[in-house]
């Protein structure tokens, strides 16, 4: 029998060896893909951890932005300057029509001209015509201080306006002169813009406060805890974030 | 190894470091016959060698960003398999017992599809080894391991793994001349 050399034998194996191949069996695949599927798996839901945690974030700077506190305070500014610029006096229409139309929202343009008119009066002092325009201001004068009074909790601004013109409203039953009653129309005047002015203003307030309190509504439907996931108070300055509930995260001012 | 087979590989090399499933299952297709033989010549039986396998796909594909294109990309595939073999047998290693070469015979060996017959009754000769043996004569005269190499990645002396690779050659060599008789000279001529 022909003895086989140690080097014959490597070189048969490491030949033939070389070519070897086997399929697996179709199942090896499936497991492979599974046990990959798997580990993906744990990623993906990690991922979604951190996209979830992110987009809290987003939802909640953008919150914060657009319940940032505004400002409020320019009010009397604008109303002081609309005095000031009273331009020189032109009678346009007669005192009586232009006093005695209702005063409504498209009449906003001829509240300017009103002061204008009176003051041209105040020069012709005629006294039958001052008992004619005292007569047509009075029942609106009250008018105002009802709509003022009405207006008065909701802006305090007004407060200010409301009591020059009840410190006032004596005098014009006290003495009938040509200043009480110009002081009145132009108080009346000057509070008209400035109701209407603060009304535009307080609705946009307003409007801003209600988000707040629907997005605390609205959670509150929800979130049945007692601190809630997301909170807003009615501040001096709009809405600001009262509370702050993520779980880990707790956020509440206390002020 | 064909300059096709190896492009294909090589193109599929992105795509697994970006964990494309598909690129995986491509590259898996494409090299899943070449490292099954690997593991089928580390293993006893083919059901060995499919989870010897599965494991060594999966840390190919969990390593894949580390492999830094230094050697083939299926060499280096081919050196996880490998190694994943010597895994399973040195943590085997404690549960199996010495195994008689005459029981080993008896095994029963699951079917396959193979290339040749000669090829496949040399596979049948060497899964026949016993473990020690079998990866003795695998690493070093397949692979090219040196002794020492074998006697770390075993955590064998060197002496013990030359002296497991005489006995392997010498238990091949008696078995060969039994199967081929007189014709076996033909074979390797």
């Amino acid at each position: 029998m022909h003895p086989i050399s140690d080097k014959e034998l490597d070189r048969l194996f490491r030949q033939r060896f070389d070519e070897l191949g086997v399929e697996p069996a179709d199942t090896v695949w499936g497991k492979i893909s599974d046990q990959l599927g798997n580990q993906k798996n744990d990623k993906k839901s990690f991922s979604s951890f951190w996209m979830a945690a992110a987009g809290i974030i987003v939802v909640l700077s953008a919150g914060l932005w657009l319940f940032r506190p505004v400002e409020v305070i320019k009010l009397q500014g604008v109303a002081q300057v609309k005095e000031e610029n009273i331009p020189a006096p032109a009678i346009s229409e007669p005192l009586e029509e232009v006093l005695s139309k209702p005063l409504n929202k498209d009449d906003l343009n001829e509240i300017a001209a009103v002061p204008k008119i009176e003051a041209s009066e105040k020069k012709a002092a005629e006294p039958v015509a001052q008992v004619k325009v005292q007569e047509i201001v009075k029942p609106q004068i009250e008018k105002d201080v009802i709509v003022i009074a009405a207006n008065k909790d909701k802006v305090p601004v007004i407060q200010e306006s409301k009591q020059k013109l009840v410190i006032s409203q004596p005098d014009s039953f006290d003495k009938v002169t040509d200043e009480v009653v110009y002081a009145k129309s132009i108080t009346k005047s000057d509070l008209t813009e400035n109701i209407q002015a603060e009304d535009a203003l307080t609705t946009g307030q307003r409007k801003i406060k209600s988000i707040g309190s629907l997005v605390n509504f609205v959670i509150a439907k929800v979130d049945r805890r007692e601190d809630k996931i997301i909170e807003f108070k009615d501040g001096d300055e709009g809405s600001e974030l009262a509370g702050l509930n993520l779980g880990l995260v707790k956020y509440r001012s206390r002020k | 190894m064909d300059l096709d087979h190896r492009n294909t590989i090589d193109s599929l090399l992105e795509g697994c470091k970006r964990g494309e499933r598909k690129a995986q299952e491509s590259l898996y297709r494409a090299l899943a016959s070449r490292m099954m033989g690997v593991c089928m010549r580390y293993a006893k039986d083919s059901y060995e060698a499919e989870d010897v396998l599965q494991m060594g796909f999966v840390k190919v594909f969990q390593k894949v960003s580390e492999f830094r294109g230094e050697g083939s990309f299926e060499g280096w595939i081919r050196r996880i398999m490998v190694n994943t073999a010597i895994e399973t047998y040195r943590k085997n290693l404690r549960s199996l017992n010495v195994v008689d070469i005459d029981e080993v015979y008896d095994q029963p060996q699951s079917t396959f599809d193979m290339s040749g017959l000669e090829l496949k009754d040399l596979l049948k000769l060497v899964q026949e080894l016993s473990n020690g043996y079998r990866l003795v004569f695998n690493m070093y005269v397949i692979e090219g391991y040196s002794h020492k190499e074998i006697a770390e990645a075993l955590g064998i002396t060197e002496g013990a793994s030359k002296s497991q690779l005489s006995r392997a050659r010498s238990i091949l060599k008696e078995k060969i001349l039994k199967m081929e008789g007189l014709n076996y000279a033909s074979n390797i001529g």
